[in-house]
């Protein structure tokens, strides 16, 4: 590692920090602008003023707004996520651990996927270009593009499920074997790996099809254009010519020389719809019912859950500013023009 | 030169953000509605008085002045049609609801039908065109509703509400909506003038579905602040009798003052629906709105979704909240706690019969009607064996008052104080005299706490398990995916689980859920499926779509105490 990579990544790091620090003091700002607190949005009328008081004395809320703001800070410099405010009070670490795994668990397949399929079959259109399978693709793109997440959920379970039953509908593993399953890591797929359990492996396999399938399509209508305006542009490209004038294969040119050159954009975007896709999650999850962060995250704004909405939040930004940064060291293995 | 700039920034952020945090503090909740409560109470004492008069008629003065009167009130009850709204907007699954104690439950009656027939659009006509309004001064008032809360169609039923009410041509409203969590702080401030809410009982009594809106003490905390003396004393009375004949006679005058002063419209009962796939019997549920799982079973040609007669799957898109029966206030919650655990009394399967449950028979009052002694079965024990004793529940009264969970309020505004003179018999003493306590003794906070899994000094909303004294024990559950309960081998009553396993599975979306019961992949699909699913299900053949009357009500609200003009 040359030092100025290794100050570049220093740089990075430091800076990331006050993104975190803004973005989560913003959430705690507009969490409280918003009206409504999380006593009445859980309860409505059915506790007296009276006992709303003692409620929120006990849960801290009625202390003056820049104590719970400095408080909060603390404990978050302390990774001391504190406990939820509504619907059961349980500490958020605890809950983070058990929704943060079946988030990762969807989308990271769905990723692997719309990545592979998307890049592929754009640079396959880029080759066939003007052809009836370029046609057909660029239609393709734009069709999954616009169907909303939670209609091709539907649609699929319908037919993949209800109709043909060959993989199940919803949740996370078969009810029965749920029963017996515990989880460790609540990475459902290693648990079952470290637990011997093939069955249970099997079976979260199976109910992974369904919601990481309807995840990455959505994305891939983005990854196919992206990639095929770029390899277009690159066949044209001199060394192209070159190389086909030295006789060397198409398909060698197409896929090894023209296709590496086209990573930089595309893993821009693969940074970029990371973000997007921790929000179709959210789509996803509901339909799939798969405990994960996004519907926890939806839930919780709508209860005004303060500390639950800060943490979830906090923790998306982590994820999208690691992910950003791995993003801007690959540029430099990618393309050997770039020097940190 | 970049980095001083950076730092900079940073600095202007910190002041921002510390600027606003400031900006922000004046408003926190608890100082503003303190004050609202505070200056809120004489007035409430003023209402009765100021209803005597009708006090609209002096609208074109700008004095400030109270917004509604009793016989503007009953000028909006008469021009409604409910079966208008249930017509349309529902397709006829609702119930219109006459009065607010919902039919099925002791001393229920149709108090507003009997005073306004189904419509009288003649009798609102008159009393408006009395109160001096004319079609060029039209009585204009703003109509709130929470567009999400009570699901989409809301909004229509409050489309025809303002189509009904504009029919009179003496009446202009305004409809007007807020996202629920701004909505309960509107309008628990006092600062809606009309609006709509929904409502689901505590406990099977008249006096849950009356006293909290007509009462001078309970009504501000619904918004209705609603206050007359002679109401006051009816209620008082019906619910200090616990003589039938007196407490049906008084709830029949209570319902015919009801409909005259009109505190609230009741509009319709929403139904609930359940979805059972073929061969499943012992489905009840009844007025009380409790599902007893133990009494289910499958028939000879049921296929069970586990595949095993063993095992019942139950799909619910609800979730738990708290499984501590000192705290849990939510429908699913009771329904788990009663599930696996037994109140004092309870009910009889499918009906509104109030039997001994952990009681070995229904209390003894005394002759004020402040006491009542209960006598316990013997040999009760909890599901990991722990006998249970009357000490249990002075340990339950304990925990209420020291843990203020969210459920301590139902049962601390009736009970003074809980003793047990010995192992087998309880005593309540109550603040005063509460007809109607034995319902409230068939509530999940009179499900005994296993104090193994319930210390003294804390409220446990997520238990590993679940050892109560109920047909059925839990014995794990994973957020947002699925809940086992298993038959509890201790269990007291003759009424021992058909089905030894129970499953309840949960969804976060309703049609995900009718697809399941479709399918296969569960047994019963329970709350909540809603009706446009409910409909589609009920053409698909091997199920049985079962509409239950729930107890679950829309009305709209006066704020009684409302002022308007002057400003």
């Amino acid at each position: 590692m040359s030092s100025s990579l290794r100050n570049f990544l220093i740089t990075r790091i430091f800076l990331t920090i006050p993104m975190i620090w803004i973005l989560i003091t913003m959430v705690f700002i507009v969490m409280r602008i918003l009206p409504g607190d999380p006593i009445r949005s859980q309860l409505g009328p059915k506790v007296s003023e009276e006992q709303a008081m003692a409620l929120r004395e006990r849960l801290g809320l009625n202390r003056p707004l820049y104590v719970q703001y400095f408080d909060f800070l603390w404990k978050m410099v302390t990774l001391d996520f504190g406990t939820a405010l509504t619907q059961g009070e349980r500490p958020i670490i605890d809950e983070l651990g058990e929704k943060l795994p079946a988030t990762i668990e969807l989308t990271v397949p769905a990723m692997i996927f719309t990545a592979i399929f998307g890049i592929v079959s754009g640079a396959y259109a880029a080759e066939k270009r003007k052809k009836t399978i370029d046609y057909g693709i660029r239609l393709f793109s734009i069709a999954v593009y616009s169907i909303p997440i939670f209609f091709m959920g539907l649609v699929f379970q319908i037919i993949f499920s209800v109709r043909i039953p060959i993989l199940p509908l919803a949740g996370r593993m078969d009810t029965l074997m749920m029963t017996n399953f515990r989880p460790i890591t609540h990475f459902y797929v290693l648990d079952s790996i470290l637990q011997g359990n093939w069955a249970a492996f099997r079976s979260c396999i199976s109910h992974l099809i369904l919601p990481s399938l309807t995840l990455g399509l959505a994305l891939t209508g983005v990854f196919i254009r992206l990639t095929r305006v770029n390899m277009i542009e690159m066949l044209q490209a001199d060394f192209i010519t070159a190389g086909r004038a030295r006789g060397l294969p198409e398909r060698r040119l197409v896929y090894k020389h023209a296709l590496r050159n086209t990573f930089i954009p595309i893993l821009t975007l693969i940074g970029l719809q990371f973000a997007i896709l921790l929000a179709g999650a959210v789509l996803t999850e509901t339909t799939f019912s798969w405990p994960g962060m996004g519907r926890y995250l939806v839930d919780r704004i709508e209860l005004r859950d303060y500390t639950a909405v800060q943490a979830t939040i906090g923790v998306f930004a982590f994820f999208v500013a690691i992910i950003s940064l791995a993003m801007d060291f690959l540029y430099a293995f990618i393309d050997p023009r770039i020097r940190y | 030169m970049n980095k001083k700039i950076l730092y900079k920034l940073g600095v202007l952020l910190v002041l921002l953000s510390m600027a606003l945090g400031a900006c922000t503090t004046p408003t926190a909740a608890p100082v503003a509605t303190e004050e609202a409560a505070a200056t809120e109470a004489p007035v409430v004492t003023e209402a009765p008085v100021a209803t005597e008069e009708p006090v609209a008629t002096e609208e074109p003065t700008e004095e400030p002045h109270l917004l509604w009167s009793k016989e503007l009130r009953s000028a909006i009850a008469a021009a409604i049609d409910r079966e208008v709204i249930v017509d349309r907007v529902f397709e006829g699954r609702n119930a219109p609801a006459y009065h607010m104690v919902p039919p099925g439950y002791p001393y229920a009656t149709e108090a507003f039908l009997d005073k306004y027939g189904t419509r009288d659009l003649e009798l609102s006509k008159q009393i408006l065109t009395s109160l001096g309004y004319t079609e060029d001064n039209p009585f204009t008032f703003e109509l709130w509703y929470p567009p999400e809360h009570y699901g989409t169609t809301t909004a229509d039923v409050m489309q025809v509400i303002k189509e009904q009410l504009e029919e009179t041509g003496l009446m202009k409203v305004e409809l007007k909506s807020q996202n629920w969590a701004e909505y309960v702080d509107s309008f628990v401030a006092g600062k809606l003038p009309m609006f709509m809410l929904g409502w689901f009982p505590d406990f099977a009594d008249p006096d849950t579905w009356l006293t909290p809106f007509a009462s001078c003490l309970q009504s501000p905390d619904n918004g209705v602040n609603y206050c007359n003396e002679k109401m006051d004393a009816l209620l008082q009375k019906a619910a200090s009798s616990s003589d039938p004949a007196v407490r049906e006679a008084t709830y029949k005058e209570i319902g015919e003052l009801y409909a005259e002063e009109v505190p609230t419209i009741p509009m319709f009962w929403e139904p609930e629906f359940v979805t059972t796939r073929k061969g499943i019997e012992g489905v009840k549920i009844g007025p009380p709105f409790e599902f007893n799982y133990n009494i289910v079973s499958f028939a000879a040609d049921a296929v069970p979704a586990s595949g095993s007669t063993d095992t019942l799957i139950i799909g619910t898109t609800d979730e738990v909240n708290s499984l501590d029966a000192n705290d849990a206030y939510a429908t699913h919650d009771w329904e788990i706690l009663k599930n696996t655990g037994v109140p004092l009394l309870t009910y009889a399967p499918g009906t509104a019969d109030l039997i001994p449950g952990v009681a070995a028979e229904l209390p003894t009052v005394s002759e004020d009607g402040k006491t009542y002694t209960f006598k316990l079965r013997e040999g009760v024990k909890f599901a990991d064996g722990t006998p249970l004793t009357a000490k249990d529940y002075v340990y339950a009264w304990d925990r209420i008052n020291t843990l203020e969970g969210q459920v301590s309020g139902l049962v601390q505004i009736y009970v003074e104080s809980v003793e047990a003179p010995d192992d087998l018999t309880v005593v309540y003493h109550l603040k005063d005299s509460f007809g109607f306590f034995p319902a409230i003794a068939a509530t999940a906070p009179f499900v005994p706490v296993n104090p193994n899994q319930f210390p003294a000094d804390k409220i446990v909303q997520f238990p590993t398990a679940l050892d109560g004294v109920g047909p059925y024990r839990m014995v794990s559950y994973v957020a947002g995916e699925q809940m086992v309960l298993e038959a509890n081998p201790n269990y007291f009553g003759d009424d021992k689980p058909i089905i030894p396993k129970v499953i309840i599975r949960y969804f976060a979306d309703p049609t995900t859920m009718s697809q399941a019961v479709e399918k296969g992949e569960i047994d019963i699909a329970w709350r909540i499926l809603g009706a446009v699913e409910a409909t589609r299900l009920q053409s698909v053949e091997g199920l049985t779509v079962t509409k239950i009357d729930a107890p679950t009500l829309r009305y709209l609200v006066f704020n009684c105490t409302y002022m308007t003009g002057g400003e």
